[in-house]
């Protein structure tokens, strides 16, 4: 593998900026270890194909707005596959940024510390701050699912979309996702700090 | 003073500590809220406290989380993501860029008026600052100082013009503080319409009249465009102007008639972007996926902060730290008019640290219910939430002025990262003063005239 990270594609000059930010202090030329490289490429490619769910809520919104305005006719399901498609897009997005690194952070600080001092704390971020509140999340969420499958919910709205459950399963897997996502960082973080100095860091 | 107010008052502390140490905004909120149920729990144990926090309380949020996924206002979020990158991505913006300059060319300052009219045209195409601050410095920047203008003038008119995004329509700013406060999207896009334009015209205003004060901060350019007849200039414009034009409003429009809903509109203008690609023979399947790329990177980053916010505030009400909140702003004075101030001025100086995102989704939700308690008559024109709507307008725009305020605003931060090595910060700094100013004015004129904001919703959707 190179030793360059492939997996950042930059998207846009915008977030280029925030890119190099974030790439700041040695990342760029890194050896990543493969295993990040695998989990990272497994949230990236999961994460282009919802990215595809974005021209479908377009058209299924152009669908909407055209039969209502033609034939004056309301399809509560389309009206509802838009926010179950919305759903994922916004969901999955949470890891897809992450692999990505597009989160927002206040850089007033950070970009005076060394790589090492950066990395240290995000080390502390994703044990102390993502890890609980993710495992959280998933623990609580898949209750939920598994609350929505077992009294067969669906839509409010008698002619809504039946199996709730499935939009409901996506808040635990993108954030199962997410977890795997934060893991990748960690090690490659702590493997850089293990045994950074080898590789001319 | 109570446990449960020492509690909330280390919450926002330790935020701010974490928040300042460079972890992702979201974990911060996220974590703190968790690790504050954690104390919240263990203080009613053996201080005895009544937070009633535990696990079961922290559950709430998976029922959170979802009410955010259900939420059918918030599909137009993506959607105008969405439509201002495929924008971007047409090369409609460059193209426009070159015809207006050509336009203005030969007027003093007209290259600076030029970004301020593509800045508040752009707006409805973007709406996050970083992106509209970049775009505008990397297609104008080098073309004003090639042409000898003042630096500073030049780096002001950019920074300034590439923040009223979050203020002007379709702005995702106003979709989420609406979406916050149970208050109409289009009433807020409506309202946000005159104050947007009155920024866009004092920015005019200022720029014809340095260019008669101070003609050499802004010369004229000799060049070989002289030679090109009127008619080929304005046609060429109107070309130009007339798509992005039409997208933007045929958007506002269809809202502002009650033909749509915004979350509608925003569909309708994604799927417009892409026939404005089309037309402008840009539209591939690379970048169609490019665009879908970007806006779920863009929508995963908001929706991160979203998330942890609603972690943060979660645990945050179950302390009493609305109730906290409210009785301090309500002590401060009696007078209706010092709290709103009071509150602008606080929001400003937390502009300096953080993004909108955070502040509309944990500061707002706070300050709003003294608000709407404030015995404040506003001319409403009969419209649903008045002071709510012009409220929200005052804090918009007091963002927007936090941004471009020197030395850690967001936007000249974007801008540094964008300009040429040999621009110093402090250039930056000087430049975007006069628009400081002038913003002020802008807010001052919005405070007195609350009619502004309050008449255009007033008659639409009849």
């Amino acid at each position: 593998m190179e030793a360059k990270d492939h997996i950042v594609e930059p998207v846009k000059s915008y977030d280029e900026v925030s890119h190099t930010l974030e790439l700041q202090g040695g990342l760029k030329n890194e050896k990543i270890p493969k295993i990040c490289i695998l989990l990272d490429s497994i949230v990236y490619k999961i994460g282009t194909v919802i990215s595809g769910l974005c021209l479908l809520l377009i058209a299924i919104i152009v669908i909407q707005v055209f039969f209502r305005y033609t034939l004056s006719i309301n399809f509560i399901q389309l009206e509802e596959l838009q926010w179950h498609l919305y759903a994922m897009i916004v969901m999955f997005g949470l890891s897809y940024a992450m692999v990505n690194h597009s989160h927002v952070r206040v850089d007033i600080a950070r970009i005076h510390f060394s790589t090492k001092t950066q990395r240290k704390i995000e080390i502390i971020g994703i044990l102390f701050l993502m890890l609980p509140f993710m495992l959280i999340v998933i623990d609580y969420g898949i209750d939920m699912t598994m609350q929505a499958l077992r009294i067969n919910e669906r839509s409010g709205s008698p002619e809504g979309l039946p199996y709730r459950w499935l939009i409901k399963s996506v808040l635990p897997l993108s954030f199962i996702l997410l977890l795997i996502a934060s893991f990748s960082r960690l090690i490659r973080h702590i493997s850089f700090l293990t045994k950074g100095l080898k590789n001319g860091n | 003073m109570e446990i449960n107010e020492y509690l909330v008052i280390s919450m926002f502390l330790s935020f701010i500590f974490l928040l300042i140490s460079g972890i992702p905004v979201a974990w911060v909120l996220a974590g703190v809220g968790i690790a504050f149920a954690g104390i919240g729990y263990l203080s009613d144990l053996y201080l005895g406290t009544i937070t009633g926090l535990d696990y079961n309380t922290i559950g709430l949020l998976s029922n959170r989380i979802f009410k955010i996924m259900d939420n059918w206002i918030l599909v137009a979020l993506p959607m105008f993501i969405f439509m201002g990158l495929a924008l971007d991505e047409s090369g409609i913006a460059a193209k426009l860029l070159t015809s207006l300059q050509r336009f203005f060319g030969k007027m003093r300052g007209g290259l600076a008026i030029t970004v301020v009219i593509l800045g508040v045209l752009l707006a409805a195409s973007t709406g996050i600052i970083g992106a509209s601050v970049v775009l505008l410095a990397v297609m104008s920047l080098p073309v004003m100082l090639k042409q000898g203008y003042d630096k500073q003038t030049a780096l002001g008119v950019i920074a300034s013009s590439g923040t009223l995004g979050i203020l002007i329509p379709p702005s995702i700013m106003l979709i989420i503080m609406a979406d916050q406060l149970s208050i109409s999207v289009g009433n807020l896009f409506m309202g946000a319409v005159f104050p947007g334009l009155i920024l866009g015209a004092l920015y005019v205003g200022y720029l014809v009249i340095l260019g008669i004060v101070r003609p050499r901060k802004m010369p004229l350019v000799t060049s070989s465009l002289d030679d090109e007849s009127e008619i080929n200039l304005v046609w060429d414009l109107f070309k130009n102007i007339l798509p992005p034009a039409f997208l933007i409003l045929a958007v506002l429009g269809s809202i502002f008639f009650g033909l749509a809903t915004s979350t509608e509109a925003a569909g309708i203008g994604a799927f417009g972007s892409l026939l404005l690609m089309l037309m402008n023979h840009q539209l591939t399947f690379k970048k169609v996926l490019k665009i879908s790329k970007a806006t779920m990177n863009t929508t995963g980053y908001i929706f991160a902060i979203f998330v942890g916010a609603t972690c943060f505030s979660l645990v945050l009400r179950e302390l009493g730290g609305d109730e906290l909140i409210m009785s301090a702003l309500n002590s401060i004075s009696e007078d209706p008019v010092i709290i709103i101030l009071f509150i602008l001025g606080l929001i400003f100086v937390l502009g300096f640290v953080l993004d909108w995102i955070e502040i509309t989704l944990i500061i707002l939700p706070l300050v709003a219910p003294i608000i709407s308690e404030l015995a404040l008559e506003i001319n409403g024109f009969g419209i649903e939430n008045p002071t709510l709507v012009w409220f929200v307008l005052l804090v918009a725009m007091t963002l927007q002025t936090s941004f471009l305020t020197p030395p850690v605003g967001f936007a000249l931060f974007y801008l540094k990262g964008v300009c040429p090595p040999e621009i110093q910060l402090s250039d930056i700094y000087k430049g975007v003063i006069p628009f400081i100013i002038l913003q002020l004015i802008g807010l001052a004129i919005v405070f007195s005239f609350p009619e502004i904001v309050t008449w255009l919703p007033s008659i639409a959707y009849t």
